[in-house]
């Protein structure tokens, strides 16, 4: 995952303070977190006697779940999807006299920043840097709505990712500005609406002629000030910015920023540039860089497994709604999801996954499968479905799939081995083919009805269509398609395990064949 | 309805809808793309629509330009239908296929428009204004093809728009082969389709079954049907198991199949008006158990030929169906033979290569192949009359086991490139060695060969060549625009269909041939 | 260059600049081909008679092919109109039909005939109606356009054409729901309708953008009922489609191949109700040459009608060239009445013809007649009336001919159905086209035979079947000639009454009278055929007015070889432009060339750019520009030195007009001013060099030099279209070897007949003296005998190049030393892998060898082996048409250059031209079949 490679841990003196101390501290948390649940333990034990329908809660077998929590079930399952669909702050509710953690401090920041600009009149510029899932943008509108609450300025948010050039960028400016403030931003193509048919096919090639000219850029910008609201822009995935020409739009913002002075009488102005690339501010030009402020907030995932591990249970016991809280489910349900967490192989699995991947949209993946799956028959979560969704989400590509293989393929996907061993790495039907044809020729085990013929082109097919054989080099209508150059996508060894599944003996000698070859 | 198999896929993916779904899912179906897509739009389909739901189901493949796929997800969206009186006018006031912001302003008035609706139809409580949306695309693996920079964009869609949306695409590639290489995409919630078992495809195929009171399509031959289709099933599923395939065979061969009861049906029926008895207790019934028996038994080894030549389409159904019509009153006659098939007549593919071109162009067009298949060095070799003969030709590579990498002929490495003098000089001599007596005699020729030189430089032998081109029975490789230097050229018929020209013209291609099969 | 002829268009594809100072004289002389015996306008009357004649028979063609095509065009649509109705039950989706009509290239008449039945509005109203859209390759470069091309195609056609469509806010024009819109519009207005996607030369379609269109349109199947029609010009076996489509394609379509009656039939029929058919007088009968040119060009060419047609035309256009084919329909040459023809005739510039004419009567006459004829000259009107007799004869017979040929053709037909094999079925395959052209060369006797014998071996019913054929034969039969055939009419139907009642009165006893019958049928068979068969057309008086009879058909005309005419031009200007003032390329043919070969003039007669040539071939690879220039200055020198004029006519077709002028000029100057010799001199070499470029230049245009950037002043040749070298040619001791001669154009005395039988032998040796090594043959008459194979002894020497070959005549003696056998030697060659040695005074003589050279210069004979016949490999032996070696005077320092060249076939490839014209020949041929087509 590229980004977050590039993402080192933060380095904001507080952490680096923190760090030292952290162990015990969490320790500490950990016992007082733990505490309520355990004095709750007892609690729907007995109730739950009460209620008879269950032997002891310590049974998340599957037991039949009483009629009347089905429809708590179904809430539950919708907090907790909709948890997952924005966690909680876990950092929040962690205890006070810890020092606040990175998101906190950005979020100050971010607030003192924008409050700066938008009361103040200031013109502000920073940065906003957290890898993927750290909860940048939450943090952006968190603040926005925090400062919006005396003086709602103008927000104006642009994404790299769909303003891929500056004028569109332009445009959507222009478009947000006249929505907000309700008048018309007058660009140079009001009458491109009523274009003539003829140029409707530059049109479709995605043709900016009806885009206003760059030139349009410094005087647009330069009315931001001028704004009867203070503007704070939003540039998410700012690195795409960066990477437009002259960085046009990035100059001109700043510059603006940077000459929009207090008292003035104008309005403020802030650039706020979120991103996921910590060397981003090595990709801006000289002359951009200089009149950006250089202000870089950071924001970062959870910290530790035990945040890993609280956040999870945070977001599996999202408390209900009044309306469809039925008293004792809650007990209930928090003992299961507690005997869920305590499981060993849970915990050794999201540690595991802990390890690989610090971003907690893949813990929000993973346990987005298992919470669905819960049904009146089957209740609780189960450690066998988390392990599954972990497999299906962590590496959706395993090449399961390849047992279901029609016969033909894998007689295909060996001689491709073979073609290996020969020492010819790119291989065209035809090759395949004629060592099938041998194969065939001197073994009496392969099926004859495969002599067709017909049907090994169609299996050959079948797998350049499910990408195990990848063609090399750019396919064209002069190359007859028997003698198009691909490369198979499969490892010897996956080929190996799949022949091996599939138990044919005819196969596994075939393949056989090759390894002596190849040792 | 739920496909069978699929129910459990079903009630996770209704219930990844209707509570907060994700942003982005991603559907990676290998097996049966199109069947998971058929699923997912039932599911849609399904949905209440209180709260409102919008859901917009693209085929990523239709949509070639951004502004085709912007103005159907609006159109299906807003479930809009454009009216040709009208001007085809588009949903909306305003143009939303400009670029990707459009269509972001487009879908924000959308559920702007909705929201308003629903509140007006809901007075009273306006909790949850802003519906939900889906935007399912088949086929996303096109999107990689015509637009790849919508990408990203499309799996952001949701924190862009601000709205509460999905963008679920289905595809039979993994997210990975599509995804562009700068991580700045999210990942996708995968979720896995079910994988079909044998009960599930065969009850898929039924639901094909079209039951009318029509003879061959009685409801009452359904246990028959089944039966029938479990042993077509294990005939095809070593070479495919998707349903669609199993019932494009199964849809071919049936008619076949029931014939034989329904001439019993008719001769019962007939004898039945033979003697003065009313023929209504004849209702139309499924055959005895041992008939059934038989019948599977007769038809099993059509099943096979079925499959050859359905599954390449090499033939279509319709046509196979008639092609294959059974005896009359297999039944009957107590027939136990292999062939069942009634005019066993394998239409000769008339109208073939060698019968519809001319002489010439046979000639050409071998040349061509000799010319793509031997290496240029060769030809003298090959084709020099210098009296040494063929004995002295040592040809092919040996396959060198030593030394790793092992040579391959040229056949199944593709038709090499040659200029067109040199396939015009092959022609030269084939024409000498194989043609000189088949031609009109020509007195002003005196010197050996001068005739079939002559030839090889007519005009017609030109018109063939360009002739062939234009079949794609050679290609040609340089520009037509290039004129300098010669007119570069390769042959794009197989070694079988070579062979029988060969044949056709009287000459030894596999003595022609460098590295002879 | 006229002003308004624009050559910087670059709208215009070509243009045509006429040679005007040709077109001057073209003005004054009106053209004929054989002015010796033709009466002024001629030419003009007879082309004027030629399209009356042309005209006649291509409409008949046409109507025939029209005939032929409209049946399985109907077919075809019933197909179409029906792909929709009865879909099997069961599939899992509805499939695109798909019809791949093979065979069919560009604008085939069938699919014109398709759309037309398709669009016509007032068809029958049970039909669905369809609208039809084109799809041609050049505009669907992709899918975009394709779409676009093919929504527009239906909707642009409507008659509730355009809507407004604002072009932003509305459908583009390229979204099929545009066309799904459209569609539910028109058939709320009129009904439902079929949307038939015609799709022109298929194979030139990207197949990826096709692969997307199909892709698109099996999505709103069966909601538009959109029906594909592709137009394949490839045979539909190996299929393309399947070849070059993936199954993925090809499972959304329901694919019906149609493939469109072989065009073998086609032509049979055509010819047959076009030449041999009763009903139908084509004017001119087509002989049987031009029958089996034909023939041959069809099946080995090109297989398509407008070939056929285009033949036809030719031997029609070529036959009006004969004057007295201006008798063709009447006397009256183009005049009111037969009185001014007359006076026409009496016109002395007439008379050529008339004494041609009186010739040819009288050639035929019997005695008594020529006599009355002698007495009066001037009695033209009854050599009219002779005439006018001659026609009708041929008129009848021709009448009968075709009434005994079409007899013949419905009898064998009805044979071969019940199953008797052909008569000439020994040599397989043999088409109507055969039977046609030995009927008209009266030799189907063996035919009738045949047939009769087994018609005489009939039964009962069979022979019923025979006579009520022939009963309908003798039924379709035009009135015109109805009456001719009364009688037989009449005898048929009498046998198959008594045959009738022999059939219902079974009272034959081992069926003899059964027996009697089919004999004497046989036997009125055999007759009649006779009678009318046997007779030949070209037997009748005249007969060359009405019939091409056995006159060459020369392919020349549609099938020439540009490229070898070109070089062969370039070597023998003299025979082009011999030919060139009555132009009768197709007579004269490649025949020509040996009576040129007469008087060959020398090297500095020939024009500039031969001269330039000549020395091109002798360069190698590699031409040193100023190497070249010397040898052309030098030639030009002799050709000062002579100080000749050069004719105009051998001039034409060669640039050097303008040289030659200037050459006068320089001659001119030297005989006024004797002084100014060093200016002279100077302006002499500017001249030359002038003239240099501007041969040069000429050979450049023509293709054949290439600019080489790697060496400095030199050129390289594109055209290796001489013999293989002497001096490389190598044999290998103890296999078969092959040497080959030819007569030496350049000396022809002796000729090889004066040489007659010839000792053949491998020699080695000198001028003077010369030792037998192996006697290869004692007696060859090399003027019948043109090579010789042999295998070189092993043992008569070591491996050496010093061999050569002695060729002396047994009777004829030298000219010079009378003393002395003439004799001929072939230049030394090399044999390898040899065993023996040399004897010392052999080696002797051998060393002497290189002081006195050896060659066909030294001895006097005319006899010249040059390369090229003694050459090891006669893959391709290089000649150009007709064109005589030109090597033996080349000096042999050339020979190592095309050393290379001698081996390899890449090579070889190198003998042809390269690149331009090859390419210029392909083009030329497509516009020529644009006009075959036209």
């Amino acid at each position: 995952m590229l980004p977050t490679g590039i993402f080192v841990e933060p380095t904001t003196p507080s952490r680096s303070r923190v760090s030292p101390t952290a162990s015990p501290g969490k320790r500490r948390r950990n016992e007082r977190s733990t505490s309520p649940e355990l004095s709750r333990l007892p609690s729907p034990s007995k109730r739950v006697m009460r209620s008879g329908a269950l032997t002891t809660p310590g049974t998340t077998r599957i037991a039949k779940l009483p009629a009347h929590y089905h429809p708590c079930l179904q809430a539950q399952k919708r907090a907790i999807m909709a948890a997952l669909r924005n966690p909680p702050e876990i950092d929040l509710e962690a205890n006070q006299d810890e020092t606040p953690s990175t998101n906190e401090l950005a979020y100050e920041d971010l607030c003192d920043l924008l409050t700066g600009s938008v009361v103040r009149g200031e013109g502000n510029s920073c940065l906003l840097i957290g890898p993927r899932g750290s909860g940048k943008t939450r943090l952006t509108d968190r603040a926005l709505a925090q400062v919006s609450n005396d003086v709602s300025p103008i927000v104006i948010r642009l994404s790299g990712h769909t303003q891929q050039n500056d004028r569109l960028a332009i445009r959507e400016i222009a478009w947000q500005l006249s929505h907000q403030t309700g008048k018309r931003i007058a660009l140079g193509d009001e009458e491109d609406g009523s274009n003539p048919d003829v140029n409707e096919d530059e049109m479709d090639q995605q043709d900016i002629a009806s885009l206003p000219p760059p030139a349009y850029l410094p005087s647009l910008i330069s009315t931001l000030p001028s704004q009867p609201k203070p503007v704070v822009v939003i540039l998410d995935a700012f690195d795409e910015f960066a990477l437009h020409g002259r960085q046009a739009l990035l100059y001109c913002l700043l510059d603006t920023v940077q000459s929009c002075r207090v008292g003035s009488g104008l309005n403020g102005l802030a650039v706020v540039g979120v991103t996921n690339r910590v060397d981003t501010i090595n990709l801006l030009e000289k002359r951009v860089k200089s009149r950006f402020s250089g202000r870089m907030l950071r924001t970062a995932g959870p910290r530790s497994v035990q945040d890993w591990l609280r956040l999870t249970r945070g977001i599996l016991t999202v408390p209900l709604g009044k309306e469809d809280d039925v008293d004792g489910w809650k007990e209930l349900w928090g003992g299961s999801v507690n005997r869920f967490l305590e499981e060993r192989s849970v915990k050794t699995a999201l540690h595991e996954t802990w390890a690989l991947v610090k971003d907690v949209s893949m813990l929000i993946r993973i346990l987005t499968t298992p919470v669905l799956m819960l049904s009146p028959a089957s209740p609780f979560l189960t450690p066998a479905s988390l392990m599954s969704s972990i497999t299906e989400q962590r590496c959706p590509v395993g090449n399961s799939f390849l047992t279901s293989l029609p016969y033909p393929a894998i007689c295909l996907l060996i001689a491709s081995v073979h073609t290996q061993t020969a020492g010819h790495d790119t291989f065209t039907f035809e090759m395949l083919h004629q060592l099938f044809r041998d194969q065939v020729r001197i073994s009496i085990a392969a099926p004859v009805q495969i002599e067709g013929g017909g049907s090994i082109g169609m299996a050959f097919e079948h797998l350049v269509t499910v990408r195990v054989f990848v063609s090399v080099g750019a396919a064209s209508s002069m190359v007859a398609k028997e003698f198009v150059k691909y490369r198979s996508s499969v490892e010897r060894k996956e080929v190996k395990r799949t022949v091996e599944r599939l138990g044919t003996m005819s196969l596994k000698k075939w393949l056989g064949k090759s390894q002596q070859v190849h040792n | 309805m739920i496909l069978p198999g699929y129910e459990s896929f079903a009630t996770l993916f209704t219930d990844l809808l209707t509570t907060s779904p994700p942003p982005f899912v991603y559907i990676h179906d290998v097996a049966t793309p199109h069947i998971t897509s058929s699923v997912v739009s039932s599911v849609l389909v399904a949905l209440p629509d209180k709260p409102p739901f919008l859901h917009a189901i693209v085929n990523a493949s239709t949509c070639f330009t951004a502004r085709l796929l912007y103005d159907t997800v609006i159109r299906k969206l807003a479930d809009w239908t454009p009216t040709w009186e009208s001007g085809c006018q588009l949903w909306g006031d305003q143009r939303w296929n400009e670029n990707f912001d459009g269509f972001i302003h487009g879908l924000r008035a959308i559920s702007v428009e909705r929201s308003k609706s629903s509140t007006a139809k809901t007075r009273g409580q306006t909790t949850q204004s802003t519906p939900k949306m889906a935007i399912v695309i088949e086929r996303a693996e096109s999107l990689k093809e015509y637009l790849p920079d919508l990408l990203v964009p499309l799996s952001r869609l949701a924190e862009s728009t601000k709205l509460n949306l999905t963008v679920v695409f289905i595809s039979g590639y993994p997210w990975q082969d599509l995804r562009p290489l700068v991580g700045s995409a999210p990942d996708p919630l995968y979720v896995q389709p079910p994988e079909l078992s044998k009960t599930d495809t065969i009850q898929l195929v039924v639901n094909h079954f079209p039951q009318d009171e029509s003879n061959s399509h009685n409801p009452v031959f359904l246990p028959l049907y089944h039966q029938f289709l479990s042993t077509l099933y294990d005939v095809c599923s070593p070479f495919t198991k998707d349903p669609n395939e199993l019932a494009y065979i199964a849809a071919a061969r049936w008619p076949g199949f029931v014939t034989p009861i329904l001439d019993e049906y008719r001769r019962l029926l007939d004898e039945a008006r033979g003697d003065p008895g009313d023929e209504e207790e004849f209702e139309l019934t499924a055959p005895t158990e041992d008939a059934r028996i038989r019948l599977i038994r007769l038809f099993t080894p059509s099943f096979t030929t079925a499959l050859e030549a359905l599954y390449p389409r090499l033939s279509n159904a319709d046509e196979w169906a008639t092609d294959n019509k059974p005896q009359r009153n297999l039944l009957s006659s107590g027939f136990s033979g292999a062939n069942i098939i009634d005019k066993s007549v394998p239409q000769t593919p008339q109208g073939s290569l060698t019968d519809v071109l001319p002489r010439m162009s046979k000639f050409i067009l071998l040349a061509a192949f000799l010319a793509s298949t031997n290496p240029t060095k060769s030809d003298i070799r090959m084709f020099g009359r210098a009296v040494h003969e063929r004995k002295k030709r040592k040809r092919g590579i040996v396959a060198s086991a030593r030394g790793g990498t092992v040579k391959i002929p040229q056949r199944h490495l593709g038709p090499i490139i040659f200029p067109v003098d040199r396939v015009l000089a092959v022609l030269g001599i084939l024409l000498e060695e194989y043609d000189a007596d088949s031609r009109p005699p020509a007195p002003e020729y005196k010197l050996p060969g001068e005739y079939s030189d002559m030839e090889i430089r007519r005009v017609s032998t030109y018109s063939g060549i360009t002739e062939l081109t234009a079949m794609r029975l050679l290609r040609r490789v340089s520009p037509p625009e290039r004129l300098d230097g010669p007119p570069m050229f390769k042959c794009a018929i197989t070694y079988e269909v070579a062979l029988r020209v060969a044949k056709d013209l009287g000459v030894p291609l596999n003595d022609l041939i460098f590295e002879p099969a | 260059m006229t002003p308004n002829r624009r050559l910087d268009d670059l709208s215009q594809t070509t243009v045509y600049i006429p040679c005007s100072d040709l077109d001057k004289e073209e003005a004054e002389l009106s053209y004929s081909p054989c002015p010796h015996r033709d009466i002024p306008g001629g030419y003009e009357l007879r082309s004027k008679l030629y399209k009356q004649v042309w005209v006649k028979c291509l409409t008949q063609i046409q109507e025939i092919s029209h005939a032929i095509h409209s049946p399985i065009a109907f077919d075809i649509v019933t197909q179409l109109r029906e792909a929709y109705a009865n879909i099997l039950p069961g599939l899992p989706y509805t499939e695109l039909p798909v019809f791949a009509v093979s065979g069919q290239s560009g604008d085939s008449p069938i699919l014109q005939n398709v759309v037309a039945q398709l669009e016509n509005e007032n068809a029958e109203d049970d039909v669905i109606p369809a609208r039809v859209a084109h799809l041609h390759p050049a505009d669907c470069t992709n899918i975009m356009l394709t779409m676009k091309c093919m929504i527009q195609g239906f909707v642009s056609a409507s008659p509730e054409g355009s809507t407004k469509r604002k072009p932003t806010t509305s459908l583009a024009a390229y979204d099929i729901e545009l066309l799904k819109a459209w569609y539910a519009y028109s058939v709320t207005e009129q009904g439902d309708m079929q949307l038939v996607v015609l799709m022109h030369d298929f194979e030139q379609f990207e197949p990826n953008v096709v692969q997307d269109l199909f892709n698109i349109c099996s999505l709103y199947v069966p909601k538009l009922p959109l029906i594909f029609v592709l137009a394949l010009s490839s045979p539909p076996e190996p299929s393309y489609l399947h070849g070059v489509y993936p199954r993925a394609t090809l499972a959304l379509l329901r694919i019906y191949k149609i493939t469109v009656t072989s065009q073998v039939e086609v032509v049979e029929q055509l010819l047959s109700k076009t030449f041999f058919d009763p009903a139908f007088d084509p004017g001119i009968m087509l002989g049987p040459v031009a029958l089996d040119f034909l023939h041959d060009y069809f099946t080995r060419h090109d297989r398509s009608l407008d070939m056929v047609t285009t033949i036809i035309q030719l031997a029609f256009m070529k036959h009006v060239d004969e004057p007295l084919t201006l008798f063709l329909f009447d006397n009256n040459l183009d005049c009111p009445n037969e009185k001014s023809a007359l006076r026409k005739l009496a016109n002395p510039e007439s008379f050529p013809f008339l004494e041609y004419l009186f010739t040819r009567v009288l050639s035929s006459q019997t005695n008594q007649q020529q006599s009355r004829w002698k007495s009066n000259r001037n009695d033209l009107s009854s050599l009219l009336g002779i005439i006018t007799d001659c026609r009708v004869k041929f008129h009848e017979q021709c009448q009968k001919f075709r009434i005994g040929f079409g007899l013949l053709l419905r009898v064998r037909k009805f044979v071969l159905d019940l199953g008797y094999k052909s008569v000439e079925s020994e040599e397989d395959g043999k088409s109507i086209l055969d039977v046609m052209s030995r009927g008209l060369r009266g030799r189907l006797t063996r035919d009738w035979k045949y047939l009769g014998l087994v018609i005489k071996k009939l039964d009962l019913d069979q022979l019923c079947g025979l006579l009520d054929t022939l009963e309908w034969f003798f039924a379709d039969l035009p009135d015109g000639v109805f009456e001719g055939e009364e009688k037989d009419r009449k005898w048929v139907e009498r046998q198959r009454a008594a045959l009738l009642g022999l059939g219902q009165t079974s009272n034959d006893r081992d069926g003899q009278v059964l027996k009697t019958l089919s004999s004497e049928v046989g036997e009125w068979f055999m007759e009649y055929s006779t009678e009318r068969l046997t007779y030949r057309l070209d037997e009748i008086r005249l007969w060359d007015i009405w019939y091409t009879g056995s006159t060459p058909f020369s392919s020349e005309l549609i099938n020439p070889a540009p490229r070898a005419h070109i070089t062969s031009a370039l070597l023998h200007p003299e025979s082009c432009a011999a030919q060139l003032p009555h132009r009768e390329v197709a007579k004269r043919g490649a025949s020509e060339s040996d009576e040129v070969q007469g008087e060959l003039p020398a090297v500095w007669e020939l024009p500039d750019t031969s001269i330039l040539f000549r020395g091109y071939l002798e360069a190698g690879r590699m031409i040193n520009v100023f190497d070249w220039h010397q040898s052309f200055a030098a030639v030009l020198e002799t050709q000062r030195q002579r100080g000749l004029r050069i004719e105009g006519q051998k001039h034409v077709g060669s640039p050097s007009d303008g040289a030659v002028h200037n050459l006068r000029q320089s001659d001119d100057d030297e005989i006024m001013q004797e002084d100014g010799e060093e200016d002279e001199d100077e302006r002499w070499g500017m001249e030359v060099q002038a003239r240099f470029i501007r041969g040069v230049h000429e050979l450049d245009f023509m293709g054949f030099l290439k600019h080489t950037g790697r060496k400095p002043d030199h050129v390289t040749r594109t055209v290796f279209d001489t013999t293989s070298p002497v001096a490389t040619t190598s044999w290998k001791g103890g296999e078969k070897q092959t040497v080959q001669w030819i007569e030496d154009p350049n000396n022809p005395t002796p000729s090889l007949k004066d040489f007659g039988p010839t000792k053949i032998s491998i020699y080695v040796g000198n001028s003077q003296q010369q030792t037998l090594l192996q006697s290869l043959s004692p007696s060859t008459d090399v003027s019948t005998i043109s090579e010789l194979e042999f295998t070189p002894n092993v043992s008569i020497g070591p491996n050496s190049n010093v061999y050569f070959i002695r060729f002396e005549s047994i009777s004829f003696k030298d000219p010079k030393q009378p003393q002395y056998p003439a004799l001929a030697f072939s230049a030394k060659f090399e044999l390898t892998g040899m065993t023996g040695s040399f004897s010392p005074d052999v080696q002797k003589q051998i060393d002497a060898a290189s002081s006195l050279p050896i060659g066909p210069t030294s001895t006097g004979t005319g006899l010249s082996l040059s390369s090229s016949h003694v050459s090891s490999i006669s893959s391709a032996p290089p000649k150009s048409s007709g064109s005589p070696s030109s090597s033996s005077s080349r000096p042999s320092g050339s020979g190592n250059a095309q050393g290379n060249s001698n081996g390899a076939l890449g090579l070889a490839a190198g003998k042809f031209l390269t690149g331009v014209i090859a390419a210029a020949v392909g083009l030329a041929m497509v516009s020529r079949k644009q006009e075959y087509r036209s």
